[in-house]
């Protein structure tokens, strides 16, 4: 206790109605779990499906790192775990991946892979892929429960026939388990391969749409595609037909973000700051 | 002074074990030292007024009752059943709607040992890598048997909590079964 305040924030109902809904959220992978959705000190929509999670999962004993499009420095990150860090006294924060118990992150996995004994939490706007064929939640539950999502499959068509290909650029809808298809927040199509047979339980809160779902470790996770047709991530390759290296790093196997520089050129660098910082240590031994 | 099953500090570190064994199926996960045995932590940790909690064979006294804010529900419309997994099934539990299968109970079974029973079974599903082996003791076939039907249309089904007195071992209703000789 510090100020009047219970630990991490939420009182202890509200907690074990999370965790609840987190336990029936990985035995039913990729199915998307109603909970109330307490009222948070910061406005929905600024990642408090993600923070009401980390806030019913930790204990004095873990050390928090707080994502924001890659980096620990962005305004969402700093905000988040101040509050975080100011209600629950004992914890150890860290940028540092490597030595995180849990991670809260927006838009992106980090570039290196998680280990078992981690968990991370994905902050999420619009939980359900359906929402784009089907207005109705009724409706959408029941097709989510038959897993009928030929009209999903039908929009993804529709692109290729004007398009010649899928032209979703993030939220990449992916099928766990064989059975649900998720919408798995605005992660770059680079990221969702990671969650296949990840080693670390991946968990998405949606504050604003009272929804919790999960990606046990371990477990199927296919983006949608079609046999002639398969599932491509971002590519890199510069006019040369050279892979893009980070400015910063030299790295040319990571997520780049694209910059217009000083001089008006383009720039291409790292988007996990953490993972760049590191690369730049190595090299300079 | 308030037994520590009640207090927020454990039951946040139940919460962890309980979910690591839920996201591995058939690993045996030891919960932080009280003077309960797990089956009581366990529902310590996650049931409370707005939860509902059948108890058909009686084992919860009326402290439990009045320290978890609630009281009994019948089987078949419960959240959470709390069992002996020695004794027979003699209940129907529910099972969830297509629309809404996390209606589906969660059960909470008590056993004396969660390895070196005669019966190996064989794990395979999400949170498990390849395969696991699992050899519960004192487990009534019943169980299993019921499990199947009981989980034969996902996503509606059960979720199994097994516990010993300082232990527990998950088997969500995604995880398969097979029985090996």
């Amino acid at each position: 206790m510090s100020n009047g305040i219970n630990f991490a924030f939420l009182d202890e109902y509200a907690k074990r109605e999370i965790r609840r809904s987190v336990i029936k959220a990985i035995c039913i992978p990729g199915y998307q779990v109603p909970y109330s959705s307490r009222e948070m000190p910061m406005g929905r929509g600024f990642g408090t499906g993600g923070l009401q999670l980390t806030l019913a999962l930790i204990g004095a004993d873990d050390t928090l790192k707080v994502i924001d499009q890659g980096s620990d420095d962005s305004v969402n990150a700093v905000n988040l775990r101040k509050f975080i860090e100011m209600t629950c006294p004992g914890i150890d924060t860290t940028t540092h991946l490597q030595e995180a118990t849990l991670i809260q992150s927006r838009h992106r996995i980090p570039e290196q892979a998680l280990r078992a004994d981690q968990i991370l939490v994905l902050q999420v706007p619009y939980p359900d892929a359906l929402v784009i064929v089907e207005p109705s939640e009724d409706k959408r539950k029941i097709m989510h429960g038959e897993a009928d999502y030929s009209r999903l499959l039908v929009k993804l068509y529709e692109d290729i026939v004007k398009f010649d290909e899928i032209t979703i650029s993030h939220r990449y809808p992916t099928r766990i388990n064989g059975h649900y298809i998720i919408d798995p927040s605005p992660i770059p199509r680079y990221d969702v391969p990671k969650l296949h047979n990840s080693e670390a339980l991946i968990l998405f809160g949606a504050g604003r749409e009272k929804k919790i779902y999960a990606v046990p470790p371990h477990c199927l996770a296919e983006p949608l595609a079609f046999d002639d047709v398969p599932f491509r991530i971002e590519d890199f390759t510069d006019s040369h037909g050279e892979r893009r290296a980070c400015k910063l790093c030299a790295s040319q196997t990571s997520f780049l973000d694209e910059f217009i520089d000083q001089q008006g050129e383009r720039v291409y660098q790292c988007s996990d700051s953490d993972f760049c910082e590191q690369q730049q240590e190595l090299a300079h031994g | 002074m308030i037994d520590l099953i009640w207090q927020a500090e454990f039951q946040q570190a139940a919460f962890r074990c309980v979910l690591e064994a839920f996201s591995r199926p058939g690993t045996i996960n030891t919960l932080p030292e009280c003077q309960h045995n797990a089956a009581l932590a366990v529902l310590a940790t996650l049931v409370d007024g707005e939860s509902s909690l059948a108890d058909p064979q009686q084992l919860l006294d009326n402290s439990h009752w009045l320290r978890l804010q609630i009281k009994p529900t019948a089987p078949e419309r419960a959240a959470f059943i709390f069992c002996q997994g020695t004794r027979p099934v003699d209940f129907e539990p529910n099972l969830g709607t297509l629309a809404s299968p996390e209606h589906g109970a969660t059960l909470v079974l008590t056993l004396d040992a969660l390895k070196g029973g005669d019966t190996a079974y064989q794990l395979t599903g999400p949170g498990i890598e390849t395969a696991v082996l699992f050899a519960p003791q004192g487990l009534d076939i019943s169980w299993f048997k019921q499990r199947a039907d009981w989980n034969s249309a996902f996503p509606l089904g059960v979720d199994m909590l097994l516990a010993t007195d300082e232990a527990v071992l998950a088997l969500p209703r995604s995880t398969q079964i097979k029985e090996i000789n």
